[in-house]
C-alpha cells in the first residue's frame, strides 16, 4: 500500500501548482502588458496607439473600431499620486477605465457621465492619507493602467477624433 | 538515494499534471464562466473584482483589460449556431437585428486571438456599418474570398467571433442569455 502514498503526494503537488500557477497567471500577464506599454513612453505617460490592424500585438482581440490610449501608472515612481486629465475628448463614446496589477477593472468613467468630454482624477494609494481636493481614484495597487477606448463611429471622422482624443495625459501629480 | 529519486519523480511528476491542467482549463477553455445564447457565450463577471481566480485567470489569457459589464458586454463565439467549430474553409452568413445597446460591433479573430490580416483591411462590420433591410434585419458575411454588401474577412484554419456591445440596456445584465443576438449561419464549405 506504500504505492499510494505516493500517488497521494503526487496529487497534492499537482493541485498546489495548478492553483498557484492560475493564481500567478493574471499578475505576470499584466505586468508583461504593462511592461510593453511603459517600453514605448515610460511610466506615468500617456502612449496613443495607432488604430488596431492585424499587425497590433500588444494585448489579445483588440478591437479595430477603437482607438486606444494607455498610462501604465506607478505611484511610487510618480512620487505618490498620479493624475489624469483630458479635455476636449471627442463627441463619440469613450471611457477611460483602470486595472489594477492582478486586472480588476475598478474603475471606470464614460462620455455620458463626464460633463463637457473632460476628464480629471488624482490617483492614489489604498492607505494613502493626505488626498488632494477633488476627485480622487483609490487603487488597490500601487501599478496599473489607465485605459482610454475612443469610438470611431465614421471613418471619415477618423483624424478629428484621432486628433481630440489626444487631449488625454497622464503624468505625477506636482505638489 | 532512493527516496530522494522517488521525491523528485513526485514534485516532477506533480508540476507537470499541475501545469497541464491550468492549460487545459486556462488556456483550452475559453472565456466561457457561464452563460450561453445560442452559439454566443459571456461571462458577466469579466472585469469585475469578484470574478474569482479562474475567471481571472482565463480573462487575462483571453480577454485583457476587458470592461465591466455596466460598460460594455462581450460575447464570443466559437461556433455556428449548428454548434459546428468556425472555420476559414466555410462561409458564413451572420444575420440580425440591432441587439439592445448604445453600440455594438462584430469582429472576426484568428486562432491567435488578434485580427486577421487582409489585403481588405476589414476587421470588424457594426453599428455604423452594415446595411438593413426595411425590416431593420442586416446580414453580413463572412468568408475567406470577398463577398458583396456587408463582409469580415478571414483566413484559413479556425477563427472566432466577438460581439461587443458597448453600454448595453439593463436587460442584457438582467437576462444575458435571452439577447437576442445574430445567428451564424453556415453556407456552404469548400
Amino acid at each position: 500500500m506504500k504505492w499510494l502514498g505516493w500517488i497521494a503526494a503526487t496529487l497534492i503537488v499537482a493541485a498546489l501548482v495548478h492553483v498557484a500557477s492560475v493564481i500567478a497567471l493574471p499578475h505576470l500577464i499584466m505586468a508583461r502588458a504593462m511592461r510593453g506599454i511603459a517600453d514605448h513612453g515610460g511610466l506615468n505617460t500617456m502612449i496613443h496607439g495607432k488604430r488596431p490592424t492585424s499587425a497590433s500585438r500588444g494585448v489579445v482581440r483588440p478591437s479595430p473600431d477603437l482607438l486606444y490610449s494607455s498610462c501604465v501608472y506607478d505611484l511610487d515612481a510618480a512620487g505618490g499620486m498620479a493624475r489624469v486629465t483630458a479635455h476636449g475628448m471627442p463627441k463619440t463614446y469613450w471611457s477611460v477605465s483602470l486595472f489594477d496589477a492582478e486586472t480588476n477593472n475598478f474603475y471606470v468613467l464614460n462620455d455620458l457621465a463626464a460633463k463637457d468630454g473632460s476628464v480629471e482624477f488624482v490617483i492614489v494609494g489604498k492607505n494613502q492619507d493626505k488626498a488632494p481636493p477633488g476627485n480622487v481614484v483609490r487603487t488597490p495597487t500601487r501599478r496599473g493602467l489607465v485605459l482610454f477606448r475612443t469610438l470611431i463611429d465614421d471613418d471619415a471622422h477618423l483624424a478629428d477624433i484621432d486628433k481630440a482624443r489626444r487631449s488625454a495625459t497622464c503624468a505625477r501629480l506636482k505638489t | 538515494m532512493r527516496i530522494a529519486l522517488k521525491i523528485l519523480a513526485v514534485v516532477v511528476i506533480g508540476a507537470i499534471i499541475g501545469l497541464g491542467l491550468t492549460w487545459f482549463t486556462v488556456f483550452r477553455g475559453a472565456l466561457a464562466g457561464g452563460v450561453s445564447d445560442g452559439p454566443w457565450r459571456t461571462s458577466l463577471e469579466a472585469g469585475s473584482a469578484n470574478g474569482g481566480m479562474m475567471l481571472r485567470a482565463r480573462v487575462a489569457v483571453h480577454g485583457l483589460f476587458a470592461l465591466n459589464r455596466s460598460e460594455a458586454i462581450y460575447y464570443t463565439a466559437a461556433t455556428d449556431s449548428n454548434g459546428t467549430a468556425l472555420s476559414g474553409a466555410c462561409v458564413y452568413r451572420i444575420e440580425g437585428r440591432d441587439p439592445p445597446a448604445r453600440w455594438w460591433s462584430i469582429t472576426a479573430y484568428g486562432g491567435d486571438d488578434y485580427l486577421i490580416p487582409n489585403a481588405a483591411g476589414i476587421y470588424s462590420a457594426s453599428m455604423h456599418s452594415v446595411k438593413r433591410d426595411a425590416g431593420g434585419r442586416f446580414a453580413v458575411t463572412v468568408s475567406k474570398a470577398q463577398m458583396p454588401g456587408d463582409w469580415i474577412p478571414i483566413g484559413d484554419g479556425r477563427f472566432s467571433l466577438s460581439i461587443r456591445l458597448y453600454n448595453p440596456q439593463a436587460s442584457v445584465a438582467a437576462e444575458p442569455a435571452h439577447v437576442a443576438l445574430p445567428t451564424i449561419i453556415k453556407a456552404r464549405c469548400t
